[in-house]
């Protein structure tokens, strides 16, 4: 898991150099890991496949549901930084928790 | 680390995507200045509806600016794309048409993997993946395959990469059905209704024969897991697509008409003719060969005649809009469908036959790097010339210096009278209520100037995305209302702010007769005036 982020992160740094500002390159790579990719990782990482298909499969599923849910909460309420932040976040500790429910299972 | 052939792959798949991604983000650029890579109408609203998203928080209505100054008017488009880009507007800090291009470009470029990956899943040959992926790095004919994305037509461009993974596990599905791909392909097709629905016509047919062998093997969890998530997106943006603004119910144009389609000609409706002719040769290669072999092939044959149905035939007879949507389709999704065969024609034709004598793997991933650097090569000429043909901008870093100081001085909910030819929308980062001319309405006006006529009447239109189509408020879950439009005959003196273009001296003189007419006759005075920008405000 932790190569998987790393990578994640060093690729999203390398294209977020685009925008040729140091500080918005460094911000844009760790929220763009943050909200569409390491909430992914947990439910992703147990597949028997390799390490590409895990990081394009997690990026495009990410990309996929996050603004989803967005969407959906965004219909009944105005979206602000702290949903922006607590969705990705409970994805990621409900796939951390089913991984731990799994094991004890 | 193991140098072995896996190693290579998954390195040159890493060196294509970011070949891909780094090609595409150049076409149009970063500016940290000013929104000077914004090149059409398109991109200008998505930009401001991920803008107006990270300000608002609203998900559903336009910015009152783009709306004749309502606050409650709808958003006739769905907002999957621009909320993926608010939060990292809110939270970077960083410019929202650079963030709305970069997002753009990297779902663009994850279409290579994806795309290494179906072809792999779909022939089971690494290399034929490697080679399908290596053919949308640069599509040759890339004004006509990377339209969408260059011009700011990004939702279309988009919901590429979530259109190619839904294949990927629909493929396996069918194979056999594991739960978390069912979930995970209840996901993207989610996310394809929420960004660009119209391209679930190319997969509904394998959406519908899942859903039937589900409720066949009545296992409720895999069927919950399956509808939940495309329910939820359905009862939200169903009748705001269905009803809304630009709801299929709200167009004019019969649905269903024999005939030869509008915008045939267009750019954007172009097909497999734009393809070089030694690759449409390839494709060609490797359709007969699948045909040769069409009890191995069934289903890629028949999913290849749906498809191709959908470009060919569909479009003639559904004129009228849904007609128009299906020839926009077929100049953006069309490479899809033939990546992989060309890629089938080159391993069948090219690498098998210069490998037979050999079973080694890596002279054929050699000869496949060779011709994929080839192709990239090939396309290269192409990719500069499209680069210097998008060497312009609808707003100069002049000009957005106006624009910021009209955000900062001029109040909030003033309607503003902007004196210019306004083209694709780019007056919209002025932020503020404003009636402008097009350019015929300017000409005209000022052909009338000379002539004598009156410089107090003025026609034009309210700019803002109201002026395209029906746009209404939302009154209950299935009801929408429309506004009464603003008149679109006005005088200049309505206006108490005047933004005046002095685009060349012809114009230039013009504008000074005007600030003359208005300064001495209607006591306005001069509150901005540097370059080619005057605004004028009344006392």
């Amino acid at each position: 898991m932790k190569k998987l982020i790393m990578t994640e992160l060093a690729i999203i740094f390398i294209i977020s150099l685009v925008l040729k500002n140091f500080m918005h390159s460094v911000a844009f790579t760790i929220f763009f890991t943050f909200l569409f990719f390491i909430p992914i990782l947990p439910w992703i990482i147990k597949l028997k496949t390799g390490n590409l298909e895990k990081i394009v499969l997690t990026n495009v599923i990410g990309l996929a549901l996050i603004p989803t849910l967005y969407i959906f909460i965004g219909s009944i309420m105005k979206l602000n930084i702290i949903i922006y932040i607590l969705i990705p976040l409970i994805i990621l500790i409900l796939g951390l928790y089913k991984d731990k429910y799994l094991k004890k299972k | 680390m193991k140098f072995n052939t896996k190693t290579i792959t998954v390195t040159l798949i890493l060196i294509l995507f970011l070949a891909g991604f780094f090609f595409r983000i150049n076409l149009d650029g970063i500016d940290t200045t000013h929104p000077g890579n914004l090149k059409a109408a398109n991109a200008f609203y998505h930009v401001i509806a991920a803008d107006h998203i990270a300000n608002s928080g609203e998900i559903f209505s336009n910015p009152y600016w783009d709306a004749e100054g309502h606050d409650d008017i709808i958003n006739r488009v769905s907002q999957h794309e621009a909320i993926t880009i608010a939060p990292l507007i809110k939270l970077t800090q960083a410019e929202a048409w650079n963030l709305s291009y970069l997002i753009v470009v990297l779902l663009s470029s994850l279409s290579i993997p994806l795309m290494y990956l179906l072809t792999k899943k779909l022939f089971k040959s690494e290399i034929m993946g490697i080679l399908s992926a290596a053919l949308i790095v640069l599509p040759m004919a890339l004004d006509n395959w990377l339209y969408y994305m260059y011009i700011g037509i990004w939702l279309q461009s988009s919901v590429t990469p979530f259109l190619l993974l839904a294949m990927i596990f629909i493929i396996d599905i069918l194979k056999k059905p594991k739960t978390w791909e069912i979930l995970a392909l209840s996901i993207t097709i989610s996310a394809i209704f929420l960004l660009f629905p119209p391209v679930l016509i190319f997969i509904i047919p394998f959406l519908l024969i899942i859903l039937w062998r589900l409720l066949k093997e009545k296992d409720l969890k895999k069927i919950l897991y399956y509808i939940t998530i495309p329910i939820i997106s359905i009862l939200i943006f169903g009748p705001i697509l269905l009803f809304g603004d630009a709801g299929i119910a709200a167009q004019d144009d019969k649905l269903i008409e024999i005939g030869t389609p509008n915008y045939q000609s267009a750019p954007f409706a172009k097909g497999l003719e734009v393809i070089p002719i030694i690759l449409l040769a390839f494709g060609t290669y490797g359709l007969i060969q699948l045909l040769l072999n069409h009890k191995k092939y069934k289903k890629i044959l028949l999913s290849i005649f749906y498809l191709g149905g959908i470009f060919y035939i569909l479009p003639f007879l559904m004129h009228g809009h849904v007609g128009y949507y299906l020839l926009r389709m077929k100049g953006g999704f069309l490479i899809y469908l033939a990546a992989p065969l060309i890629a089938y024609g080159i391993y069948h034709l090219i690498i098998k036959n210069m490998t037979r004598v050999s079973k080694n793997n890596t002279l054929k991933t050699s000869l496949a790097i060779i011709i994929i650097i080839i192709l990239i090569i090939t396309a290269l000429p192409s990719f500069n010339g499209l680069k210097t043909a998008l060497n312009y901008e609808h707003i100069s870093k002049e000009k957005y210096e106006v624009m910021l100081w009209v955000q900062e001085n001029i109040p909030e909910r003033e309607q503003m009278l902007i004196l210019e030819g306004d083209y694709q929308l780019s007056g919209t980062y002025f932020k503020r209520t404003r009636f402008t001319l097009e350019q015929q309405q300017l000409n005209e006006y000022f052909v009338g100037l000379s002539q004598g006529n009156d410089p107090n009447e003025i026609k034009g239109f309210w700019s803002g995305y109201p002026d395209w189509g029906k746009w209404s408020k939302r009154t209950g879950y299935f009801s929408f209302e429309k506004y009464e439009p603003l008149n679109k005959t006005q005088k200049l003196t309505n206006f108490n702010y005047i933004y005046l273009e002095h685009l060349n001296q012809d114009i230039a003189n013009m504008n000074q007769q005007i600030g003359n007419f208005l300064i001495q006759q209607h006591n306005y005075e001069t509150i901005y005036n540097e370059g080619a920008y005057t605004i004028l405000k009344k006392q």
